[in-house]
């Protein structure tokens, strides 16, 4: 950081005494004759030095004495005063920074003793320097002991952006590897033409193997430690490899140390070459477990809300029976008070068992496993048509029906939306003079729209947030019988679907509701 | 003379409020009995001919289109404060519904008994005390 706000008259002499040294070094005669070569030789040294950011020095330990490559100089960044015999070994090492210099002081010892130091050795170590100009800088130093010569050979080479890149790098290890463990996943390049893998720690912790234990052959693991009911399709999925680009997903359990099997998640995703895949496994055992017990509930719950309701319906089944026979065995001797009484108590009875049935299907609804294909709009409509027909016996409505599209949707819950949104129509223009209800299907290439408008007595727009709501009603029971369940019904199946319902209406105008079910595109059905 | 004040029934179920009233007719109250089906009819009652003469009124929470609840929350809202004694009367008994209506100011919860004898009791009870105890100043 220090770099750009030094003195331009500290860099300006540090430069002159750098170039003079690098000249002198480069001419230096020592009183001989020096030839072209020579001088050719050391100027390629020089700048070689100044390129790979070296220096060196040759240490004389009988004399003491010290040769030093301007590199060095320029490496330690020191200044002339330091370049005398006595004082350049104290100006290199107060430069060192304190943390390292116990570990470059010990080794420096050992070579001035000449103590436990071979020829054949090239002793490294790398430390930090604090200079005036470019702040920290990274030194790898590597000495080599001249037996014949006796004296010390010291190369030092600026590892700054070396150590950057490696701290940079190891942070990221760091970061891959928690985040692998966090996530109990591991990531694996699989080259299915030689077999060969590349894997991450995590691979070995989900396959609970000692990380030192290098893997050779993952298929041949894997094939041991797969349950045998997933071995073929894990076996498939290898096998496409080569074949396909497509990303894949699939689970199957591995046996763990205790015997029992734990549920991994695949995701092969990106290709690096035909035969070369990327995939992560991930250890999703706690995730199936959960969705395991979620089942377990639903239907726990479901067998509950079928017993209870089964328990219901029985009083309620004896209250109309006995009511019904009462009215019978009574006739013509009631007042019409009484009469009326009567007549409220049955009626009770049926809207208990409406209430009851209605809730029952909602909640086996939910869990209804869907099963969608391609079906004729109009022939979902003519089944369920038959089922509200007694209600509009007496009546005359004017039905305009234009479905002429298919749908890709579960057979059995679209029929449970057009037999309710159609039965409310029916219902609400059951007091509107001359009712009109129009169901019309619109397609196109992402999906299809259907809605089905009537002329009757409409809701009240303020309201609609609830319209969708369970047991929420809109409308007085007075006015219009029901339970209030029927839209949440078909909203749950809309949504099930991928689609939105909305509705608009205006009161005594009428109400539109439409429906929207997302398509497949048809390409990928035709293959 | 004194003012026969009112007792509101906000009660959408036709048969609830059938059971309801006719119970309250047999206690001798010179009090008008008014049935409102929907929380909005109730607002709208309030605010055309003002509360000053209600001296009770049982409200029902489970209601199409603007619930009890609702209806409480717009009544708290609206500036004039007026005091009029509101008994929750529903088949709910859900906890945080019983402690909403509280913080809303209403003067007790009962829950719908569902036996005859019962009903008739506590109808009987509330009727009485409101419609009598609390007597509209002249």
């Amino acid at each position: 950081m220090n770099k750009d706000f030094q003195p331009s008259e500290a860099i300006n002499s540090k430069n002159l005494l750098y170039q003079r040294l690098t000249e002198q070094f480069i001419t230096d005669t020592q009183g001989f004759e020096v030839s072209n070569e020579s001088i050719l030789f050391r100027s390629l040294f020089s700048e070689g030095e100044k390129m790979a950011k070296t220096g060196s020095y040759i240490l004389d330990v009988n004399t003491n004495s010290l040769q030093v490559s301007p590199g060095f100089v320029m490496l330690y960044e020191l200044d002339e005063k330091d370049l005398t015999s006595d004082r350049l070994p104290m100006a290199a090492m107060s430069k060192v920074h304190p943390e390292d210099l116990h570990e470059l002081a010990s080794l420096s010892v050992k070579e001035l003793l000449k103590k436990e130091l071979s020829s054949s050795e090239t002793h490294t170590v790398e430390y930090r320097i604090q200079t005036e100009l470019s702040g920290v800088k990274w030194i790898r130093r590597s000495s080599k002991w001249m037996e014949e010569e006796e004296k010390l050979l010291v190369t030092l080479m600026d590892i700054t952006d070396f150590k950057e890149a490696e701290t940079k790098h190891q942070e990221k290890q760091l970061l891959l590897e928690s985040g692998e463990t966090t996530a109990m996943m591991g990531s694996v390049i699989y080259n299915s033409k030689t077999g060969h893998s590349i894997l991450s720690n995590g691979i070995y912790e989900i396959l609970e193997i000692d990380p030192d234990i290098e893997i050779t052959d993952l298929v041949e693991l894997l094939k041991e430690k797969i349950h045998p009911e997933d071995l073929d399709l894990w076996r498939s999925k290898i096998a496409e490899i080569p074949r396909t680009t497509e990303k894949s997903t699939y689970q199957y359990r591995i046996r763990k140390a205790d015997e029992s099997y734990k549920w991994v998640r695949v995701n092969r995703g990106v290709y690096l070459d035909k035969f070369t895949v990327i995939a992560t496994l991930q250890d999703i055992t706690e995730e199936v477990e959960v969705r395991h017990t979620l089942q377990q509930t639903n239907q726990e719950l479901e067998q509950l809300i079928y017993t209870v309701s089964h328990d219901l319906r029985a009083p309620l089944r004896h209250i109309n029976n006995y009511a019904q026979i009462l009215r019978e065995s009574t006739r013509d001797k009631l007042s019409e008070d009484e009469a009326d009484q009567l007549a409220k108590i049955i009626k009770s009875t049926y809207r208990q068992g409406t209430m009851i049935d209605e809730l029952l299907d909602y909640f086996r609804s939910r869990n209804h496993i869907m099963a969608p294909d391609w079906i004729k709009i109009s022939d979902v409509i003519d089944e369920i048509f038959d089922l509200f027909s007694h209600e509009t016996k007496e009546r005359s409505i004017k039905w305009y029906i234009d479905t002429p599209h298919v749908i890709y949707a579960d057979n059995k819950m679209l029929g449970k939306v057009f037999l309710n949104l159609l039965s409310n129509a029916v219902k609400f223009t059951s007091k509107t003079e001359s009712p009109m209800i129009k169901v019309v299907s619109k397609s196109s290439p992402r999906e299809v729209m259907v809605s089905v408008v009537d002329n009757g007595a409409g809701f009240d727009s303020r309201f609609k947030n609830k319209l969708f709501s369970v047991f929420q009603r809109l409308h007085k029971q007075r006015d219009f019988e029901g339970t209030g369940i029927g839209l949440a019904s078909v909203h749950r199946i809309i949504t099930r679907h991928g689609g939105s319902i909305w509705a608009e209406s205006e009161l005594d105008k009428g109400a539109s509701f439409f429906f929207t079910i997302p398509q497949p595109l048809t390409n990928e059905k035709s293959g | 003379m004194k003012n026969p004040g009112k007792i509101l029934l906000v009660e959408d179920d036709e048969l609830d409020a059938e059971m309801t009233l006719s119970t309250l007719r047999k206690i001798p109250l010179t009090s008008e009995l008014v049935w409102l089906e929907t929380g909005q009819e109730f607002i709208d009652y309030i605010d055309n001919q003002g509360s000053g003469d209600i001296q009770l009124t049982l409200l029902d929470l489970k209601m199409p289109m603007l619930s009890g609840l609702e209806a409480l929350e717009i009544l708290r809202k609206k500036a004039k404060q007026e005091l009029f004694p509101i008994v929750v009367l529903t088949s709910s008994q859900e906890d945080h519904e019983i402690k909403r209506c509280y913080e809303l100011g209403i003067n007790a919860f009962v829950t719908k008994p569902v036996t005859k004898e019962a009903f008739n009791e506590t109808i009987t009870t509330l009727g009485l005390f409101w419609g009598t105890i609390n007597v509209v100043a002249e």
